[in-house]
C-alpha cells in the first residue's frame, strides 16, 4: 500500500491544507491569472477593458526605456551575485575561525542586512552625497581626493548601487556559507593536513567543494533578488541620473501606476516573469549539476 | 429516563432561546431618536491633521459621523482610489488631485459643489482647477502653494549686489557672483528643470494662458511652446554651468542645506520650506523672488491650487455629505484644518497670515498668477516624469534639449493612442 494515493487515508490531510489552499488560490493565483489577461487588453484602471491582442507585449520589446532598465537590470543582476559570492566566502572562513572575537565579528558583518533596504538607500543617497560635504566625500578629502561625483554619472551611480547592495547583502550570505562549513566533517581537513595541505589547498580541495550545496541556494537568491530590485535603487538615486539606475521594476509600476497603462505593465510584468523563470531555472540546473561533479 | 429528561430540557432551552432572538428582532428604536449615518472619507491628509475639525463638526452634528480612511500622498493615494473605485467601494467624500482631477471629470464621479456658501469667497486659480468642461465645481480646495526663487539677501549685500527686480539684473547678478567664486545656485536632482517651468510661465503660458488645453486637444504641441523656454534654460542655466553634474548628486534637503548656509544665494524655494529654513538657520535674510520674463516686464511664481474635497456622485447620503462639506469649507472649518495642515489659504475673510519671507510673492497666487503643467497637463505623471528624467540626462551631457520636447510629444501621442 505505500506509494499508492489512498484517499481514504490522505483526506484529513487534505482538509488540513484545504482552507490554505483556497485562500491561496483566490488572492494568489486567481490575481496572477487575471492579470496575465489584462495584458491583452488596453485597460487603464476606469476604462472598460478592450481586447488588443499582442500589441502590448510588442510594445514591451520597442520601448526604449524599457530596453534600457532591463540592459540596468542585467548589469545589476550579474555584477551583484558575483561580487557577493567572492566576498561572503572567504568571510564566512574568517568567521568560522578561532577568533576570541569572533561572535562580535559576526555580528557586525551580519548587521547591515538587517535595515530594510528602503532605509539603507537613503542613508548612503545621504554618504554618497555628491557636493564636498557628503560624509563620503569629506573623508577622502582628508586624503587630498577632490569630491567624487558618486550619484552623478550614469556609470558612478550605478557602480555605487552595485556597491551598496553587495555591502548590503555579503554579511548574511556569509552566514549561509558560515552554516555549510560547519557542517563540513573535521576529519577532512585533519586528514589533509597530515598529508601536508596548505592552508589554501585545504580551502581549495576540501572547503570550496563542499559549500557547492549552499552556494547553488546563495546564487539563486542573489539572482532573484537582484532581477526583482525596487527598493534600494528608488531610495538611493530613485533610478536617476536620467534612466541610469532605472530597473525593470521601476518601469513596470512607473507604466502601471503612474501612467495607468495596466495592460501593458502587466504585459510587460509577464515578459519578465519569464525571463526570470527561465535563468533561474538555468542557474539551478547547472549548479546541481556542478554540485553532483564535486561531490 | 435521566437521558430522556436532558433531551427535554434540551430542546426546551434552544426553543427558550430561538424565541427571545425573535422577540428582541422586532423591537424598534423610539422613533424620536435620529438615526446615525456614517459618511466614509478618503483623505490624503492623517488622523492628526484631521482630528480638529472633525471633532468640531461631530459636536455641532452629533448624528453624522465620519469614517476617515488615509492613503498617504501621493501614488499610494492615487493607487487606492483608483483600487476602491474600480471595486464600486469609493467612499461619500473622497479628495480630489491634480493628479486624479480628470479621471474624477471624465467618469463624473463627483457631484457639483457650485452651490456651497464659500465657493463665492474661492480664488479664481482654485476655482479654475477643479472646473469640468460643464462649469461644475468638483472639488473644493480650501489652500494651495506657490514657488519661486529664495534668495540669500545677506550674500548678496556681502557681495555688492541689489535684489534683482527683472531678468537682466538676475542675470547679472549669477555673473558677478560666479566671477567672485560663489555658486549661484543650489540646485538638486529633482528641481534642475524648475527654473525652465519659469520661462514656460513667462514665455508661453503669460501670453496664451490656454496653451495646455490646445496641446490637450491636439492643435498644439510641446514643441511649439516649449522650444525657446528650453533654449533659454540651457543658455542660462545649463551652458553657464550654474546647473551642473555635481546636482545630480544632490537631493531636495542638501540642496536647501547648502543654500540655507551660505554656499549659494539662490535655490528654488516654496511655501512649505520656511519651516524648515527656520531650524537650518534662522537668521538668514531671505526673501522668495518670482520667475523672471526676458521681456524684463513679465514674471510669474509656480504654484497650483492644493488639493481639493470631493461629494461622490454615486452617495446615498447626499445630504449628509453636503452638510459635512459645507462644514469643511466654511471659515471656521478651514480655520481648524489650516491650524495642522499649513497650506497657503485660497479663500477670502478667514484670519491668515502669510510668512514674512513670501509676502511679496502672496498677491501673485491670490491673483492666480501662479502655473503648474501638472494640474494643466492631461498626462501629468507621465509627461512629468519624462521632464525630470531628461533635465537629468540635459545637465549630465548625454542628451539635448530638443530630446526633452520630442520625448514629451512622443510619450503624450503614445498615451493618446492607448487611452
Amino acid at each position: 500500500m505505500k506509494g499508492k494515493f489512498c484517499l481514504k487515508v490522505e483526506f484529513p490531510y487534505l482538509l488540513f491544507i484545504l482552507p490554505t489552499f483556497v485562500a491561496y488560490t483566490i488572492f494568489s493565483i486567481y490575481p496572477l491569472f487575471n492579470s496575465f489577461l489584462y495584458a491583452f487588453t488596453n485597460w487603464n484602471g476606469f476604462n472598460v477593458p478592450k481586447f488588443v491582442g499582442i500589441k502590448n507585449f510588442r510594445t514591451t520589446f520597442s520601448d526604449p526605456v524599457m530596453i534600457q532598465a532591463l540592459s540596468n537590470t542585467i548589469i545589476y543582476s550579474i555584477s551583484v551575485p558575483i561580487l557577493v559570492t567572492l566576498f561572503a566566502i572567504p568571510l564566512a572562513v574568517i568567521l568560522n575561525s578561532g577568533m576570541k572575537t569572533r561572535n562580535l565579528q559576526r555580528a557586525i558583518f551580519f548587521f547591515p542586512s538587517v535595515p530594510s533596504a528602503l532605509i539603507m538607500g537613503y542613508i548612503w543617497s545621504y554618504m554618497l552625497n555628491s557636493s564636498s560635504t557628503g560624509v563620503i566625500n569629506q573623508i577622502l578629502s582628508f586624503f587630498g581626493v577632490k569630491p567624487i561625483l558618486w550619484l552623478a554619472t550614469p556609470r558612478l551611480a550605478m557602480l555605487s548601487l552595485i556597491i551598496v547592495s553587495v555591502w548590503g547583502s555579503t554579511g548574511w550570505h556569509a552566514c549561509i556559507y558560515l552554516a555549510n562549513i560547519q557542517s563540513i566533517p573535521r576529519e577532512y581537513y585533519e586528514a589533509a593536513t597530515i598529508d601536508g595541505a596548505t592552508g589554501f589547498k585545504r580551502f581549495r580541495y576540501i572547503t570550496f567543494p563542499m559549500l557547492a550545496p549552499s552556494m547553488t541556494i546563495s546564487v539563486m537568491l542573489l539572482l532573484t533578488g537582484s532581477l526583482k530590485v525596487f527598493d534600494l535603487p528608488f531610495s538611493l538615486t530613485s533610478g536617476g541620473p536620467g534612466y541610469a539606475t532605472t530597473m525593470v521594476t521601476q518601469i513596470i509600476i512607473a507604466r502601471g501606476v503612474t501612467e495607468k497603462l495596466y495592460g501593458q505593465a502587466t504585459a510587460m510584468s509577464t515578459v519578465f516573469f519569464f525571463i526570470i523563470f527561465v535563468i533561474t531555472a538555468l542557474q539551478i540546473i547547472i549548479m546541481k549539476k556542478r554540485e553532483e561533479n564535486l561531490q | 429516563m435521566m437521558k430522556k429528561a436532558k433531551k427535554l430540557f434540551q430542546l426546551f432551552f434552544i426553543f427558550m432561546l430561538i424565541s427571545t432572538t425573535f422577540m428582541f428582532s422586532g423591537c424598534k428604536k423610539n422613533s424620536t431618536e435620529k438615526q446615525t449615518i456614517t459618511l466614509g472619507f478618503l483623505s490624503w491628509y492623517n488622523e492628526t491633521t484631521m482630528d480638529p475639525v472633525l471633532k468640531a463638526f461631530k459636536k455641532k452634528n452629533p448624528n453624522i459621523k465620519i469614517d476617515l480612511q488615509y492613503a498617504p500622498p501621493i501614488q499610494n493615494y492615487i493607487q487606492k482610489f483608483q483600487v476602491l473605485y474600480s471595486s464600486n467601494s469609493l467612499p461619500d467624500i473622497f479628495v480630489t488631485s491634480a493628479e486624479n482631477k480628470n479621471d474624477v471629470m471624465n467618469n463624473k464621479m463627483a457631484k457639483d459643489l457650485t452651490s456651497l456658501p464659500n465657493v463665492a469667497n474661492l480664488s479664481e486659480a482654485n476655482k479654475k482647477t477643479y472646473t469640468d468642461d460643464n462649469g461644475k465645481l468638483i472639488a473644493f480646495a480650501p489652500d494651495g502653494w506657490f514657488a519661486g526663487i529664495f534668495v540669500n539677501k545677506t550674500l548678496l549685500r556681502e557681495k555688492g549686489l541689489n535684489v534683482p527686480a527683472n531678468y537682466s539684473e538676475y542675470i547679472a547678478a549669477m555673473r558677478t557672483l560666479k566671477s567672485k567664486g560663489i555658486e549661484p545656485w543650489a540646485f538638486s536632482s529633482t528641481n534642475l528643470y524648475d527654473p525652465l517651468q519659469g520661462y514656460v510661465e513667462t514665455e508661453t503660458i503669460s501670453k496664451d494662458a490656454d496653451y495646455d488645453k490646445k496641446v490637450d486637444s491636439g492643435k498644439l504641441k510641446y514643441k511649439d511652446g516649449w522650444t525657446v523656454p528650453i533654449q533659454k534654460w540651457y543658455d542660462d542655466y545649463v551652458k553657464t554651468g550654474y546647473a551642473n553634474k555635481a546636482d545630480l548628486g544632490i537631493t531636495g534637503d542638501q540642496a536647501m542645506q547648502e543654500w540655507a548656509t551660505g554656499k549659494a544665494a539662490f535655490t528654488v524655494g516654496a511655501t512649505w520650506n520656511p519651516v524648515s529654513v527656520a531650524k537650518l538657520n534662522p537668521k538668514l535674510d531671505y526673501t522668495l523672488l518670482p520667475w523672471f520674463g526676458t521681456d524684463n516686464k513679465t514674471t510669474y511664481l509656480t504654484g497650483a491650487a492644493g488639493v481639493g474635497w470631493s461629494i461622490n456622485s454615486k452617495t446615498t447620503h447626499s445630504d449628509e455629505a453636503m452638510t459635512f462639506l459645507k462644514y469643511l469649507t466654511s471659515n471656521e472649518g478651514i480655520q481648524l484644518f489650516e491650524g495642522k495642515a499649513n497650506g497657503v489659504v485660497a479663500v477670502k475673510g478667514i484670519d491668515y497670515t502669510i510668512d514674512a519671507h513670501l509676502k511679496d510673492c502672496y498677491p501673485y497666487f491670490t491673483s492666480g498668477k501662479i502655473y503648474l503643467p501638472a494640474v494643466s497637463w492631461k498626462y501629468s505623471d507621465a509627461l512629468g516624469d519624462i521632464l525630470l528624467k531628461y533635465s537629468q540626462n540635459i545637465v549630465g551631457g548625454s542628451a539635448k534639449p530638443e530630446d526633452l520636447i520630442t520625448a514629451m510629444d512622443k510619450k503624450w501621442t503614445d498615451l493618446e493612442a492607448a487611452s
